[in-house]
């Protein structure tokens, strides 16, 4: 469940990046956008995302599910800052 | 109406980075010790190898509670101070009776099976990082009140951060410049581990100050969960404790964690799993006959119900291993998050100011970060390689912690450094060392494991975790020796 939950937070934290300019930067777009509308979309689309993670989280308690949810949240957006910054560093 | 002017921006960059610099360091220990904290359990079964013997899932005996009730008979007898006993659970199968030594809980240690007690080493084990988490190592009424004012300075810290940050805050999420110069790399990596674990840095600090409320607002009135009055007589149970824990699961449903003794009273504490409230009901039995008494009905009110909630976040003690896993992993990343403010502030001073001499902040940089890790290094090193029965070892661990510190800090202020290597190369030089000495020591420590703990047992589940590690922090300290000699200074 752990890893269903992990597996559903990762391209969750990579679309809602997708709406940043230094992401954008890596994947090779270009870093303005042509219309806002596009941009909020990507931070819906990844929030959406996230937040369909929540019940996933492997937790007997609500509170020690959305704590969980938080922290993975947090630990994959680092995971993810950090292989962006090797993708970048290795171009 | 813009909220942020220049003029409050400017004033909160030099709170941030006043603060930080003054106490910065004190908050960096802090929090290291309060992540190493988090596994004091695995950290003490690691540190006496001796209890490896004993097997996970270990089924807990009459006979084992017997022998410790014998032990509890003859500490009093003999005059040893008041103990407790902790019961085995799924993170250390051992039977320990526990007393408090003015620093931590230390004592015996009892094989649940048949109640042979463990010859193991005498140490303060991962406790010692619990009670330097809150304390420093300083006596209750110095050190508990500083860790309060810190922890109080750390979440204005991390507001005007927050407020400093905010308007990059979103566009930066994921900014981490691996490339760029060194300034610039740590900015980002002082702004990433801040902000993507941002609700962990609020939780932990504001959590941690309604733990010290006492100290930290001493107008405020606190009320402690549960604190039994002390009252005179024997404190050793005549009723047999099998009975009154099968009782125990009975009644409350949970595994029972802790029993304490007072006199004509045994108070059984269960332990949670998966839930993050700290304190748990306990329930009370007759020392004598081993009957339950007649418990406080009275529900917990809305403030008790916040007071554990805030306390079981801070503390972690019930919240299973995946949850006490990203706990941890949250700790590492605050602890970089201030070494990387530390280490920015110091570079890019050095940066502005080229010509002027290294100031003390600076030269004390590289042995209170990097000096940390190497004491955490020479304690298990410690206490691996002195002997077992030798007497008095545990205060060399602890000794010995201090000592590699305070010499590592002391690295900084030694003048031969700059004068054979040049300023630039100075700091640089400093840092090479103290980060060589960090991995070797920790490579150290993995072999020194390696030899303790002959066969099979090397591959138990908490020693391969510890070990592995400390291997990796080992070789990511040898790789910034590495590093640094390439890295572009600006």
């Amino acid at each position: 469940m752990m890893s269903v939950a992990v597996a559903v937070l990762l391209p969750g934290c990579l679309l809602w990046g997708c709406s940043l300019p230094y992401v954008r930067d890596i994947a090779g777009f270009s870093v303005k956008y042509p219309c806002r509308r596009k941009k909020y979309l990507f931070r819906l689309a990844g929030g959406l995302v996230l937040l369909a993670a929540l019940p996933l989280c492997p937790a007997p308690s609500v509170a020690a599910g959305i704590a969980m949810w938080v922290m993975l949240i947090s630990l994959v957006s680092f995971l993810c800052a950090l292989g962006l910054g090797f993708v970048r560093a290795m171009r | 109406m813009q909220f942020i002017t220049p003029a409050r921006r400017a004033r909160l960059a030099w709170f941030h980075t006043q603060a930080g610099i003054f106490l910065g360091w004190l908050t960096f220990i802090i929090f290291l010790a309060g992540t190493l904290s988090l596994a004091d359990v695995e950290l003490t079964r690691w540190m006496q190898p001796e209890t490896a013997v004993i097997p996970d899932g270990a089924v807990l005996s009459d006979a084992a509670l017997d022998r410790a009730v014998q032990i509890l008979r003859e500490d009093e007898k003999a005059g040893r101070p008041r103990s407790f006993i902790r019961l085995p659970e799924p993170r250390d199968p051992a039977l320990h009776i526990l007393h408090f030594n003015g620093h931590a809980f230390t004592g015996s240690v009892i094989d649940p099976r048949d109640g042979r007690t463990v010859p193991a080493r005498d140490t303060e084990g991962g406790v010692f990082f619990f009670n330097f988490h809150y304390t420093l190592r300083l006596p209750y009424t110095i050190g508990e009140p500083l860790v309060s004012f810190i922890t109080l300075a750390t979440g204005l810290m991390i507001l005007s951060g927050v407020l400093l940050q905010i308007g990059r805050m979103i566009p930066d999420y994921f900014t981490l410049r691996l490339k760029a110069s060194r300034p610039r790399f740590l900015l980002d990596l002082h702004l990433l581990s801040g902000t993507v674990m941002l609700p962990f840095h609020i939780i932990i600090t504001w959590t941690g100050l309604v733990l010290m409320t006492g100290n930290a607002f001493p107008f405020i009135p606190v009320r402690l969960p549960h604190r039994p009055p002390q009252v005179s007589g024997s404190f050793v149970p005549a009723a047999s404790l099998g009975p009154v824990l099968r009782e125990f699961r009975q009644r409350s449903g949970n595994a029972p964690g802790y029993i304490i003794f007072s006199p004509g009273k045994i108070t059984v504490y269960g332990l949670g799993s998966g839930e993050i409230s700290a304190v748990r009901e306990p329930l009370d039995f007759d020392g004598r006959t081993g009957r339950l008494l007649p418990g406080d009905t009275k529900p917990a009110g809305l403030t008790d119900g916040i007071t554990r909630l805030a306390w079981g976040l801070h503390l972690a003690r019930n919240m299973g291993t995946v949850l006490l896993c990203l706990w941890f992993t949250g700790g590492v990343l605050s602890t970089v998050m201030i070494a990387s403010g530390l280490i920015y502030y110091t570079t890019l001073r050095r940066r502005r100011n080229v010509s002027s001499a290294p100031g003390v902040a600076e030269r004390l940089c590289p042995g209170a970060v990097g000096g940390a890790v190497v004491a955490f290094f020479v304690y298990l090193l410690l206490n691996h390689t002195l002997p077992a029965d030798m007497p008095g070892r545990r205060g060399f661990e602890t000794n010995g912690f201090f000592l590699a510190w305070v010499m590592c800090c002391l690295a900084g202020f030694l003048p031969f450094a700059r004068v054979v290597a040049g300023r630039f190369v100075w700091s640089r030089l400093v840092w090479q060392a103290v980060l060589a000495l960090a991995g070797i020591t920790g490579l150290c420590v993995v072999v020194s494991d390696a030899v303790i703990v002959l066969g099979g047992l090397w591959l138990h589940g908490v020693r391969l975790v510890i070990n592995g590690l400390c291997f990796v922090t080992a070789l990511s300290c040898l790789a910034g020796v590495y590093g640094l000699r390439r890295h572009r200074v600006s």
